[in-house]
């Protein structure tokens, strides 16, 4: 469970990112953030993984006040996110596989089980007959499918995606999004950041809207 | 399972040398100039610390006696033999100092033929007991009055210079090897940087999927590390090539300055220290590096 309670968040002084958020999002969710750019739906995201603290209140996720997790143990807690972005954020001068397996290896899996896993995974996003390849070489699809891949490889329990479709064209984020709701189904919180109101009209549920960092608009379906 | 992680590390420490080659390539012989400038040092200072302490070692004075005077001769060695600051001492009378310079440099036998009369003065070597330079003082004005003497002559003043050499060197070592020791630890708190921020989207990757610090410092802290050990390493092989090889170029200025050099190499003890000390060197600037650049991250 995610529960945000009267969250700011502010860069400058004066000027809130966000703006007194709070909400709740229960595990197994799948959930949507809408609004124009600049609405807080990046900041909301990295309060999540606690890329950034809250300048005011608490961020409770699976029980824990995120805020106050030590610097250095913070690492335990992001293995429990999956993250994906609409750039994707891969590293483009290594393999399919080295993308993927970076979230294994920090674990200190034997490389038999890395492979196993890595090998699992991108067979389920459907690229895995590119596991050699260098990801610079694929389609933005694909490579959104090894983003997806390296997310989920390491069985987090929050999946967060940033925009994921923002630079696919209608086919593959119809794909992309069949994906995400496959993870839901299986049991992921998935929390997404998009504009995209052909996919919030066809996928959404639970809906939260903001406007220059505030609430505008939450719908919730129990 | 630590097994495993450090073993992913090594592998991005390895992938670390060989995206930046050339920076770790430079970084890489100015720590080997840096520790080869503290070896010349310390060998130097090992050397003349050794020829002075030979020196040091025993307080003596030259008492060279006036000629043909044998009866006072005589006497003075009876007053030196109740001397209770004189340890030991040897007499050598002009025929023995003739011969003994001659055995020396026999090539210059035909000028001291041409002088004609023995132009070497008899002379007693005494040897001190212990090191008070106070009392020899007072030994020397005593005896400097003594009828038969004509001049006495210590090593202390040689002991002094020499000793002042070897302060002058130990403290321009210190200074040259302060000053290198800092050059490779900005050198290497910048090629790592350099490495950290090419390596910043995957620091970035890494922090994201989960990777604690540890993972994500310590191949750059070993990075500087082998760095610093590799580095010390090839100066102490460098070193000791060069010392081999010197007396085959020096040739007769190795004769000359034998005394000073060659006497005896810096010892195994000495190098294990440099190879940790070049170890720790590159260890804590690659930490300062990296500290700095995750911080500035977060």
């Amino acid at each position: 469970m995610i529960q945000f309670s009267s969250v700011y968040k502010s860069y400058t002084r004066g000027e809130y990112a966000l703006e007194g958020v709070s909400l709740k999002i229960d595990k197994g969710d799948f959930f949507f953030i809408t609004g124009h750019s600049g609405a807080g739906k990046t900041t909301f995201l990295k309060l999540i993984t606690r890329e950034i603290k809250p300048t005011k209140g608490a961020i409770i996720i699976n029980g824990k006040n995120i805020s106050v997790i030590p610097e250095n143990k913070i690492f335990v807690f992001r293995r429990e996110v999956g993250v994906i972005f609409q750039d994707f954020r891969l590293l483009q001068d290594r393999s399919v596989f080295d993308n993927v397996a970076l979230s294994l290896k920090i674990r200190g899996l034997p490389l038999k089980t890395i492979k196993k896993e890595v090998l699992e995974v991108l067979r389920w996003v459907g690229i895995h007959h590119k596991i050699w390849k260098r990801t610079r070489t694929l389609s933005g699809g694909e490579q959104q499918r090894v983003a997806i891949a390296r997310a989920i490889v390491g069985k987090p329990s929050i999946i967060l995606a940033d925009e994921p479709t923002g630079n696919l064209d209608e086919e593959i984020s119809f794909e992309i999004m069949e994906m995400f709701k496959k993870l839901n189904t299986r049991g992921a919180t998935v929390i997404i950041a998009t504009h995209d109101k052909f996919l919030i009209n066809r996928y959404a549920k639970n809906i939260l809207s903001l406007k220059k960092g505030k609430i505008e608009n939450l719908r919730v379906v129990q | 399972m630590r097994l495993f992680v450090f073993k992913y590390i090594m592998n991005d420490t390895l992938e670390n040398f060989k995206n930046q080659k050339y920076v770790n390539a430079l970084s890489l012989l100015t720590i080997i100039f840096t520790f080869f400038v503290i070896n010349i040092f310390f060998f130097l200072k090992v050397n003349i610390g050794e020829f002075t302490n030979k020196f040091a070692s025993e307080y003596r004075a030259e008492i060279f006696l006036k000629k043909d005077n044998n009866n006072q001769h005589d006497k003075l060695i009876n007053l030196l033999k109740q001397e209770p600051l004189i340890k030991k001492y040897v007499f050598t009378d002009s025929k023995q100092a003739k011969e003994l310079f001659l055995k020396n440099f026999p090539e210059l036998k035909q000028t001291v033929e041409d002088i004609g009369e023995n132009p070497f003065p008899s002379s007693i070597r005494v040897y001190f007991k212990g090191k008070n330079r106070k009392k020899i003082n007072e030994f020397i004005d005593k005896y400097k009055q003594y009828p038969a003497v004509k001049e006495i002559k210590t090593n202390l003043l040689l002991i002094d210079k020499l000793k002042g050499a070897q302060r002058v060197v130990i403290i321009t070592g210190l200074f040259f090897g302060s000053i290198l020791l800092f050059t490779s630890f900005f050198t290497i708190v910048n090629i790592i940087k350099i490495v950290a921020y090419s390596r910043k989207e995957e620091v970035s990757i890494l922090k994201m999927v989960g990777a604690s610090n540890f993972y994500i410092e310590l191949p750059l802290i070993l990075n500087g590390i082998i760095l610093g050990v590799v580095g010390a390493l090839i100066s102490v092989i460098l070193f000791e090539i060069t010392l081999m090889i010197l007396p085959y170029y020096l040739k007769g200025f190795y004769d000359f300055i034998r005394p000073l050099i060659g006497t005896s190499n810096l010892s195994a003890k000495y190098y294990f220290y440099l190879i940790i000390i070049a170890g720790f060197v590159g260890g804590f600037s690659s930490y300062t590096s990296v500290s700095k650049f995750l911080r500035k991250e977060e």
